[in-house]
Protein backbone atom coordinates (compact mmCIF):
# COMPACT_ATOMS: atom_id res chain seq x y z
CA UNK A 1 0.00 0.00 0.00
CA UNK A 2 1.07 3.06 -0.68
CA UNK A 3 -0.66 5.41 1.98
CA UNK A 4 1.54 6.65 4.72
CA UNK A 5 0.51 5.52 8.49
CA UNK A 6 -0.43 8.85 9.14
CA UNK A 7 -3.02 9.16 6.26
CA UNK A 8 -4.12 5.81 6.71
CA UNK A 9 -5.02 6.90 10.41
CA UNK A 10 -6.58 10.18 9.39
CA UNK A 11 -8.87 7.91 7.20
CA UNK A 12 -9.89 5.42 9.47
CA UNK A 13 -11.64 7.82 11.81
CA UNK A 14 -14.30 8.22 8.67
CA UNK A 15 -14.28 4.51 8.11
CA UNK A 16 -18.28 4.72 9.46
CA UNK A 17 -19.07 7.30 7.02
CA UNK A 18 -17.65 5.60 3.98
CA UNK A 19 -19.21 2.21 4.64
CA UNK A 20 -22.49 4.41 5.11
CA UNK A 21 -22.01 6.24 1.93
CA UNK A 22 -21.64 2.71 -0.09
CA UNK A 23 -24.85 1.88 1.57
CA UNK A 24 -26.79 4.63 0.13
CA UNK A 25 -26.22 2.84 -3.00
CA UNK A 26 -27.26 -0.26 -1.87
CA UNK A 27 -27.29 -3.04 0.20
CA UNK A 28 -23.30 -4.74 0.73
CA UNK A 29 -21.78 -7.73 1.90
CA UNK A 30 -18.56 -6.98 3.46
CA UNK A 31 -16.02 -7.94 1.02
CA UNK A 32 -17.64 -5.95 -1.35
CA UNK A 33 -17.50 -2.95 0.93
CA UNK A 34 -13.74 -3.20 1.38
CA UNK A 35 -13.66 -3.92 -2.80
CA UNK A 36 -15.58 -0.71 -3.37
CA UNK A 37 -13.26 1.26 -0.69
CA UNK A 38 -9.88 0.27 -2.35
CA UNK A 39 -11.21 0.99 -5.79
CA UNK A 40 -13.03 4.08 -5.26
CA UNK A 41 -9.94 5.52 -3.16
CA UNK A 42 -8.19 5.34 -6.78
CA UNK A 43 -6.55 2.30 -5.33
CA UNK A 44 -4.82 4.17 -2.81
CA UNK A 45 -6.33 2.95 0.54
CA UNK A 46 -6.95 -0.31 1.92
CA UNK A 47 -9.22 -0.77 4.58
CA UNK A 48 -8.13 -3.53 7.28
CA UNK A 49 -10.80 -6.20 7.73
CA UNK A 50 -10.79 -5.71 11.51
CA UNK A 51 -11.06 -2.34 11.11
CA UNK A 52 -14.26 -2.58 8.49
CA UNK A 53 -16.08 -5.00 10.62
CA UNK A 54 -15.71 -3.22 14.41
CA UNK A 55 -17.07 -0.29 12.29
CA UNK A 56 -19.88 -2.22 10.99
CA UNK A 57 -20.45 -3.90 14.44
CA UNK A 58 -20.53 -0.49 15.76
CA UNK A 59 -22.85 1.17 13.32
CA UNK A 60 -25.64 -2.01 13.46
CA UNK A 61 -25.22 -1.66 17.37
CA UNK A 62 -26.11 1.95 17.19
CA UNK A 63 -28.72 0.95 14.82
CA UNK A 64 -27.66 3.04 11.47
CA UNK A 65 -27.81 -0.08 10.08
CA UNK A 66 -29.22 -3.87 9.89
CA UNK A 67 -27.71 -6.89 8.93
CA UNK A 68 -29.12 -10.12 6.98
CA UNK A 69 -27.41 -13.53 5.49
CA UNK A 70 -27.98 -13.53 1.89
CA UNK A 71 -28.86 -16.95 0.38
CA UNK A 72 -26.10 -17.94 -1.46
CA UNK A 73 -25.19 -21.75 -1.89
CA UNK A 74 -21.99 -22.26 -3.03
CA UNK A 75 -19.06 -21.44 -0.78
CA UNK A 76 -20.04 -19.27 3.08
CA UNK A 77 -23.04 -17.61 3.20
CA UNK A 78 -23.00 -13.82 2.99
CA UNK A 79 -23.72 -11.06 5.49
CA UNK A 80 -25.49 -8.49 3.81
CA UNK A 81 -25.70 -4.95 5.29
CA UNK A 82 -28.72 -2.19 4.88
CA UNK A 83 -28.55 1.57 5.60
CA UNK A 84 -31.43 2.40 7.98
CA UNK A 85 -33.23 6.05 8.07
CA UNK A 86 -31.43 6.61 11.00
CA UNK A 87 -27.86 5.72 9.03
CA UNK A 88 -28.75 8.40 6.55
CA UNK A 89 -29.26 11.18 9.06
CA UNK A 90 -25.94 9.48 10.54
CA UNK A 91 -23.93 9.92 6.69
CA UNK A 92 -25.97 13.45 6.62
CA UNK A 93 -24.62 14.82 9.49
CA UNK A 94 -21.28 13.49 9.33
CA UNK A 95 -20.58 14.95 5.31
CA UNK A 96 -21.65 18.13 7.21
CA UNK A 97 -19.27 18.04 10.01
CA UNK A 98 -16.26 16.93 7.64
CA UNK A 99 -17.29 20.07 5.48
CA UNK A 100 -16.50 22.38 8.63
CA UNK A 101 -13.51 20.33 9.61
CA UNK A 102 -12.11 20.87 6.29
CA UNK A 103 -12.42 24.64 6.03
CA UNK A 104 -10.69 25.03 9.37
CA UNK A 105 -8.10 22.86 8.51
CA UNK A 106 -7.75 24.85 5.42
CA UNK A 107 -7.28 27.74 7.09
CA UNK A 108 -5.29 26.48 9.46
CA UNK A 109 -3.38 24.02 8.10
CA UNK B 1 -21.67 -17.06 22.04
CA UNK B 2 -23.38 -16.08 19.02
CA UNK B 3 -22.27 -12.86 17.99
CA UNK B 4 -18.36 -14.41 18.05
CA UNK B 5 -19.68 -17.33 15.98
CA UNK B 6 -21.49 -15.56 13.20
CA UNK B 7 -18.23 -13.12 12.69
CA UNK B 8 -16.40 -15.81 12.32
CA UNK B 9 -18.52 -17.24 10.05
CA UNK B 10 -18.65 -13.69 7.84
CA UNK B 11 -15.27 -13.17 7.92
CA UNK B 12 -14.48 -16.34 7.09
CA UNK B 13 -16.29 -16.45 3.98
CA UNK B 14 -15.25 -12.94 3.27
CA UNK B 15 -11.25 -13.78 3.18
CA UNK B 16 -12.02 -17.10 1.29
CA UNK B 17 -13.38 -14.59 -1.39
CA UNK B 18 -10.66 -12.28 -1.44
CA UNK B 19 -7.94 -14.98 -1.49
CA UNK B 20 -9.66 -16.76 -4.27
CA UNK B 21 -9.77 -12.89 -6.03
CA UNK B 22 -6.01 -12.77 -5.88
CA UNK B 23 -5.62 -16.36 -6.77
CA UNK B 24 -7.24 -15.19 -9.94
CA UNK B 25 -5.42 -12.43 -10.70
CA UNK B 26 -2.11 -14.22 -11.16
CA UNK B 27 -0.85 -14.73 -7.75
CA UNK B 28 0.92 -17.76 -6.29
CA UNK B 29 -1.24 -19.57 -3.07
CA UNK B 30 1.75 -18.49 -0.90
CA UNK B 31 1.28 -14.80 -2.05
CA UNK B 32 -2.39 -15.00 -2.09
CA UNK B 33 -2.93 -16.27 1.04
CA UNK B 34 0.16 -13.68 2.69
CA UNK B 35 -1.93 -10.86 1.55
CA UNK B 36 -5.19 -12.06 2.71
CA UNK B 37 -3.76 -12.30 5.95
CA UNK B 38 -2.11 -9.43 5.43
CA UNK B 39 -5.20 -7.00 4.63
CA UNK B 40 -7.24 -8.33 8.80
CA UNK B 41 -5.34 -5.46 10.10
CA UNK B 42 -5.29 -5.41 13.76
CA UNK B 43 -7.57 -8.04 15.43
CA UNK B 44 -7.37 -6.77 18.74
CA UNK B 45 -9.91 -3.68 17.79
CA UNK B 46 -12.31 -6.35 16.44
CA UNK B 47 -12.18 -8.36 19.75
CA UNK B 48 -12.51 -4.96 21.72
CA UNK B 49 -15.69 -4.89 20.19
CA UNK B 50 -17.04 -8.03 20.78
CA UNK B 51 -16.07 -7.92 24.20
CA UNK B 52 -17.60 -4.68 24.70
CA UNK B 53 -20.98 -5.96 23.14
CA UNK B 54 -20.84 -9.10 25.98
CA UNK B 55 -20.27 -6.55 28.76
CA UNK B 56 -22.85 -4.53 27.60
CA UNK B 57 -25.09 -7.39 27.79
CA UNK B 58 -24.21 -8.94 30.98
CA UNK B 59 -25.41 -5.04 32.44
CA UNK B 60 -28.45 -5.17 30.58
CA UNK B 61 -29.21 -8.33 32.07
CA UNK B 62 -28.47 -7.41 35.40
CA UNK B 63 -32.26 -6.29 35.91
CA UNK B 64 -34.34 -5.33 38.30
CA UNK B 65 -38.23 -7.09 38.34
CA UNK B 66 -38.89 -5.71 41.67
CA UNK B 67 -42.67 -5.31 42.82
CA UNK B 68 -43.78 -6.49 39.16
CA UNK B 69 -46.92 -9.17 38.66
CA UNK B 70 -45.22 -11.70 36.66
CA UNK B 71 -47.59 -14.59 36.98
CA UNK B 72 -46.75 -17.52 34.78
CA UNK B 73 -43.70 -15.48 32.83
CA UNK B 74 -41.53 -17.60 30.38
CA UNK B 75 -38.01 -17.39 31.57
CA UNK B 76 -36.73 -20.66 30.26
CA UNK B 77 -33.23 -20.58 29.00
CA UNK B 78 -32.81 -16.95 30.05
CA UNK B 79 -29.18 -15.77 32.04
CA UNK B 80 -30.50 -13.02 35.01
CA UNK B 81 -27.57 -13.14 36.90
CA UNK B 82 -27.13 -10.66 39.50
CA UNK B 83 -31.34 -10.29 38.90
CA UNK B 84 -33.23 -8.60 41.46
CA UNK B 85 -36.72 -9.44 42.40
CA UNK B 86 -38.84 -7.88 44.99
CA UNK B 87 -41.74 -8.74 45.96
CA UNK B 88 -42.64 -9.67 42.86
CA UNK B 89 -45.50 -12.11 41.90
CA UNK B 90 -43.74 -15.30 40.12
CA UNK B 91 -46.62 -17.72 40.81
CA UNK B 92 -46.34 -20.46 38.10
CA UNK B 93 -43.27 -19.30 36.69
CA UNK B 94 -41.10 -21.24 34.24
CA UNK B 95 -37.06 -20.82 34.87
CA UNK B 96 -35.87 -24.37 33.55
CA UNK B 97 -32.33 -24.01 32.61
CA UNK B 98 -32.29 -20.56 33.43
CA UNK B 99 -29.05 -19.04 34.88
CA UNK B 100 -29.78 -17.11 37.88
CA UNK B 101 -26.51 -17.03 39.52
CA UNK B 102 -26.34 -14.03 42.27
CA UNK B 103 -30.10 -13.34 41.91
CA UNK B 104 -31.98 -11.83 44.78
CA UNK B 105 -35.17 -12.66 45.32
CA UNK B 106 -37.15 -10.58 48.22
CA UNK B 107 -40.52 -11.79 49.60
CA UNK B 108 -41.52 -12.94 46.16
CA UNK B 109 -44.39 -15.42 45.26
CA UNK B 110 -42.61 -18.52 43.58
CA UNK B 111 -45.89 -20.52 44.49
CA UNK B 112 -45.99 -23.23 41.80
CA UNK B 113 -42.53 -22.09 40.05
CA UNK B 114 -40.72 -24.51 38.15
CA UNK B 115 -36.96 -24.42 38.75
CA UNK B 116 -35.42 -27.32 36.69
CA UNK B 117 -32.23 -27.64 35.74
CA UNK B 118 -31.30 -24.26 37.09
CA UNK B 119 -27.97 -22.51 38.12
CA UNK B 120 -28.86 -21.27 41.78
CA UNK B 121 -25.56 -20.43 42.76
CA UNK B 122 -25.26 -17.60 45.18
CA UNK B 123 -28.97 -16.99 44.86
CA UNK B 124 -30.33 -15.70 47.68
CA UNK B 125 -34.35 -16.09 48.47
CA UNK B 126 -36.05 -14.48 51.45
CA UNK B 127 -39.44 -14.49 52.81
CA UNK B 128 -40.85 -16.08 49.68
CA UNK B 129 -43.06 -18.29 49.28
CA UNK B 130 -42.31 -21.68 47.15
CA UNK B 131 -46.10 -23.66 47.51
CA UNK B 132 -46.37 -26.20 45.12
CA UNK B 133 -42.94 -25.32 43.35
CA UNK B 134 -41.24 -28.07 41.50
CA UNK B 135 -37.32 -28.54 41.59
CA UNK B 136 -35.63 -30.97 39.82
CA UNK B 137 -31.68 -30.83 39.02
CA UNK B 138 -30.86 -27.50 40.35
CA UNK B 139 -27.34 -26.46 41.73
CA UNK B 140 -27.50 -25.27 44.64
CA UNK B 141 -23.74 -24.14 45.12
CA UNK B 142 -23.68 -21.47 48.35
CA UNK B 143 -27.96 -20.48 47.82
CA UNK B 144 -29.18 -19.34 50.41
CA UNK B 145 -33.40 -19.59 51.28
CA UNK B 146 -34.01 -17.55 54.47
CA UNK B 147 -37.61 -17.41 56.05
CA UNK B 148 -38.89 -19.22 52.85
CA UNK B 149 -41.99 -21.18 52.86
CA UNK B 150 -40.71 -24.74 51.93
CA UNK B 151 -43.48 -26.77 52.65
CA UNK B 152 -43.83 -30.19 50.84
CA UNK B 153 -41.18 -29.27 48.36
CA UNK B 154 -39.11 -32.34 46.99
CA UNK B 155 -35.82 -31.93 46.80
CA UNK B 156 -34.90 -35.64 46.23
CA UNK B 157 -32.01 -36.99 44.82
CA UNK B 158 -30.15 -33.47 44.38
CA UNK B 159 -27.26 -32.49 45.55
CA UNK B 160 -26.70 -29.56 47.80
CA UNK B 161 -23.22 -28.33 48.31
CA UNK B 162 -22.74 -24.74 51.12
CA UNK B 163 -26.68 -24.12 50.97
CA UNK B 164 -27.98 -22.47 53.31
CA UNK B 165 -31.46 -23.26 54.79
CA UNK B 166 -32.04 -20.47 57.21
CA UNK B 167 -35.81 -20.05 59.17
CA UNK B 168 -37.94 -21.81 56.76
CA UNK B 169 -40.75 -24.06 56.72
CA UNK B 170 -39.62 -27.05 55.74
CA UNK B 171 -42.55 -29.17 56.82
CA UNK B 172 -43.46 -32.26 54.92
CA UNK B 173 -40.11 -31.70 52.64
CA UNK B 174 -38.23 -34.30 50.85
CA UNK B 175 -34.42 -34.77 50.73
CA UNK B 176 -34.10 -38.53 50.00
CA UNK B 177 -31.59 -40.00 48.49
CA UNK B 178 -29.54 -36.62 47.72
CA UNK B 179 -26.00 -35.50 48.70
CA UNK B 180 -25.37 -33.15 50.93
CA UNK B 181 -22.15 -31.09 51.65
CA UNK B 182 -21.53 -28.57 54.00
CA UNK B 183 -24.99 -27.16 54.10
CA UNK B 184 -26.44 -25.74 57.13
CA UNK B 185 -29.98 -25.77 58.51
CA UNK B 186 -30.69 -23.00 60.48
CA UNK B 187 -33.13 -22.50 62.89
CA UNK B 188 -35.34 -24.24 60.54
CA UNK B 189 -37.90 -26.77 61.92
CA UNK B 190 -36.52 -30.12 60.06
CA UNK B 191 -38.54 -32.72 62.24
CA UNK B 192 -40.48 -33.71 59.71
CA UNK B 193 -38.36 -33.77 56.86
CA UNK B 194 -37.38 -36.73 55.02
CA UNK B 195 -33.99 -37.40 54.73
CA UNK B 196 -34.00 -41.22 54.23
CA UNK B 197 -31.46 -42.66 51.56
CA UNK B 198 -29.24 -39.32 52.16
CA UNK B 199 -25.66 -38.63 51.92
CA UNK B 200 -24.20 -36.17 54.09
CA UNK B 201 -20.81 -35.04 55.76
CA UNK B 202 -20.72 -33.89 59.50
CA UNK B 203 -21.35 -30.93 59.69
CA UNK B 204 -24.21 -30.89 58.04
CA UNK B 205 -25.28 -34.23 60.16
CA UNK B 206 -24.88 -32.27 63.23
CA UNK B 207 -26.97 -29.03 62.27
CA UNK B 208 -29.89 -31.74 61.68
CA UNK B 209 -28.96 -33.43 64.80
CA UNK B 210 -29.02 -30.43 66.64
CA UNK B 211 -32.87 -29.85 64.74
CA UNK B 212 -33.84 -33.09 65.90
CA UNK B 213 -33.87 -34.54 62.25
CA UNK B 214 -34.62 -37.80 61.60
CA UNK B 215 -31.68 -39.60 60.61
CA UNK B 216 -31.70 -43.05 60.99
CA UNK B 217 -31.37 -44.09 57.61
CA UNK B 218 -28.69 -41.49 56.07
CA UNK B 219 -25.10 -41.93 55.87
CA UNK B 220 -22.02 -39.90 56.30
CA UNK B 221 -19.78 -39.13 54.15
CA UNK B 222 -16.31 -37.57 54.19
Amino acid sequence: MSESKISADLLRGHTDTMILKLLLAGDKYGYQISKLIYANSGNQYELKEATMYSSLKRLEKEGSITSYWGSENIGGRRKYYKITDLGKNTYEQNKKNWEQAKQILERLL
Amino acid sequence: MRTAKELEEELSANLTEKYQDYKSKGYSETEAYQMTINSIGDVSELIDSINLQQSELEKAIQMDFSRSRMVNSDFRDVSIREGKFKGSDLKGSDFSNSDLTDCEFKSCNLGEAIFENVNLTGAQFSGSNFKGSTFKNCNYHRSFFKSSNLTGIDFDGQMFEETIFEMCTLKKASFRNTNLKKVQFRLSDVKKVDFSGAKMDKLTYNFLKAGKADLSNVTIIQ
